[in-house]
């Protein structure tokens, strides 16, 4: 078995112990989120950090990690727009926030760019769900403190929650 | 990973009459004008507007594997050895069929023409009828756009929900046929 | 070294072919900040949208870099490429990029074989404030291989904004 199947079942792995037990497969493809939700969960994100001080950058992608909408803050450093998107791309392909990927990855000893040069763990990615169907992801970056993603972590999910209620 | 299309940046090729220079002068001046040329040689203006893309649902991939097997069987009826693709909204592959004894370059060709009728809402017959007589460069634009029949878009509703691409037949029009036996297998469940 | 050098002064004969008028840059550069970026990109993505187009809508600052990029639903790689390409083309070069397109075919010259981010297809303006380019706008795929619509939803964008430039 070669580097990148034991890494393939590896991941597996990681991700299978970190979602509960899935229910029936849904019988249509759920409804993709549409952009207007992405943009409210965006702008919300985005507002919540810079009203604190933070140069954040806010990707939100589709269920294919393809980024619809990014926004980035004034003054916002370079790296936070490669690490926003990596953090949405990370959590729309394995469907996981990237906090839980990290607390996977220490647990094991996979590299993960063996499989997926895009997928990152730092903290601030997480998936956006209709129902238990992954429809897209969020991710901020940016607004660290400390080496501390806790920031770009609250700022998601003010994001996640301004349009909860509309993901039925 | 899903492949990031790089902007293409192939120089325009010039026709063996030219000088590179009224070449080029030829493709760029041709450039706008052949990008309306691109969508309006199509089928016409939809009878009505169409309904807000989000709106409509994507295209299951049961009917997508339905829709490919029927094209890949029609190819098989006639001895054609081809690929068959069919993608998403956003040409995203989410079926692949390899015929038996298909080529690498039949994988690539039907990708890619599935993609193109995904991305510009034409089939790619008549994207090669549209750029006939002209050197314009697709490429430029995208480099994964591919001016060779075979690629078909799926319609619900007058949108886009996906595309079907045929590769490999290499005969005539076998490509198109093919793949238009694939888009009608599913035609009425596509309300 | 030769064809960067051979590539900045070749897309400064592709911005010049345009005259501009440029006041002298004031002690602090204008900039454009994201939340006018962004009612920019809405207004010019409602104008698009309203048709039952599906384009893709980015804002990029005067580095070219996109700082706001709003993809409508439906709409595929093609337009994200090439609203980013727009949007920087106007951005770096100063002019919209139909008149790239112009002033590359007067020229002789293929855009893209300068710098593969460059994309004279309309669609893509400069968005200036105190007559100083602060960022672009490109509007990509309105009509799914058209540029048609493109330049007048990138127009609406920037119309949204005017107040805000002066």
């Amino acid at each position: 078995m070669n580097s990148i199947q034991l890494a393939a079942m590896g991941l597996t792995a990681l991700i299978a112990c970190a979602l509960p037990a899935q229910s029936a497969p849904p019988s249509a493809p759920a409804a993709p989120l549409p952009l207007k939700l992405a943009l409210k969960a965006a702008r919300t994100a985005l507002t919540t950090c810079t009203a604190q001080g933070f140069r954040p950058t806010v990707t939100v992608t589709d269920r294919d990690g393809v980024a619809r909408v990014v926004l980035v803050a004034d003054g916002a450093d370079p790296v936070s727009i490669i690490a926003s998107r990596r953090k949405a791309y990370t959590a729309a392909a394995l469907g996981i926030t990237t906090a839980q990927l990290a607390k996977n990855v220490a647990a094991s000893a996979i590299d993960l760019r063996v499989l997926d040069s895009q997928l990152i763990t730092f903290g601030g990615g997480f998936p956006i769900r209709r129902g238990e169907t992954v429809i897209g992801a969020i991710g901020v970056g940016g607004a660290d403190r400390a080496n501390s993603d806790a920031p770009n972590e609250a700022c998601a999910q003010a994001g996640l929650a301004a349009i909860q209620s509309q993901l039925r | 990973m899903r492949p990031v299309p790089k902007p293409g940046w192939t120089a325009s090729k010039p026709s063996s009459n030219d000088t590179l220079g009224e070449a080029i002068v030829k493709s760029n001046r041709l450039a706008a004008t052949l990008m309306l040329a691109l969508a309006c040689g199509a089928t016409g203006a939809p009878a009505a507007p169409p309904a807000a893309a989000a709106a409509v649902a994507p295209l299951p991939v049961s009917l997508a594997l339905q829709a490919a097997k029927a094209a890949l069987a029609a190819c098989v009826a006639q001895g054609l050895t081809v690929t068959v693709t069919v993608t998403d909204r956003e040409g995203v592959a989410r079926v692949v069929l390899l015929g038996d004894g298909t080529g690498a370059l039949s994988i690539i060709t039907s990708r890619r023409k599935a993609y193109t009728a995904a991305a510009l809402g034409m089939t790619t017959e008549q994207l090669v009828k549209n750029l006939s007589g002209s050197n314009f460069d697709l490429a430029m634009i995208d480099p994964e756009l591919v001016a060779l029949a075979g690629g078909i878009p799926i319609m619900r509703h007058n949108v886009v929900i996906a595309a079907l691409g045929v590769g490999g037949a290499d005969r005539g029009d076998a490509d198109v046929v093919c793949a238009q036996a694939g888009v009608d297998a599913i035609k009425n469940q596509l309300d | 070294m030769n064809s960067k050098r051979l590539a900045a002064t070749l897309s400064i004969a592709l911005a010049c072919a345009t005259t501009q008028v440029q006041s002298a840059a004031p002690a602090t550069a204008p900039t454009l900040p994201v939340l006018v970026a962004l009612k920019a990109a809405e207004a010019a993505l409602a104008a698009c949208v309203a048709q039952g187009l599906t384009p893709t809508v980015t804002i990029s600052d005067r580095e070219g870099v996109a700082r706001v990029v709003l993809v409508a639903d439906g709409a595929g790689p093609v337009s994200i490429s090439t609203s980013r390409r727009k949007a920087y083309s106007a951005a770096s070069l100063g002019i919209s990029t139909a008149q790239l397109a112009k002033n590359a075919a007067e020229m002789h010259i293929v855009p893209q074989s300068v710098d593969p981010e460059l994309l004279p297809l309309p669609g893509g303006f400069p968005i200036m404030s105190h007559n100083i380019v602060v960022g672009g706008i490109g509007v990509g795929g309105a009509d799914r291989g058209t540029s048609s619509s493109d330049e007048a939803c990138a127009q609406a964008g920037l119309d949204s904004i005017k107040a805000q430039l002066e």
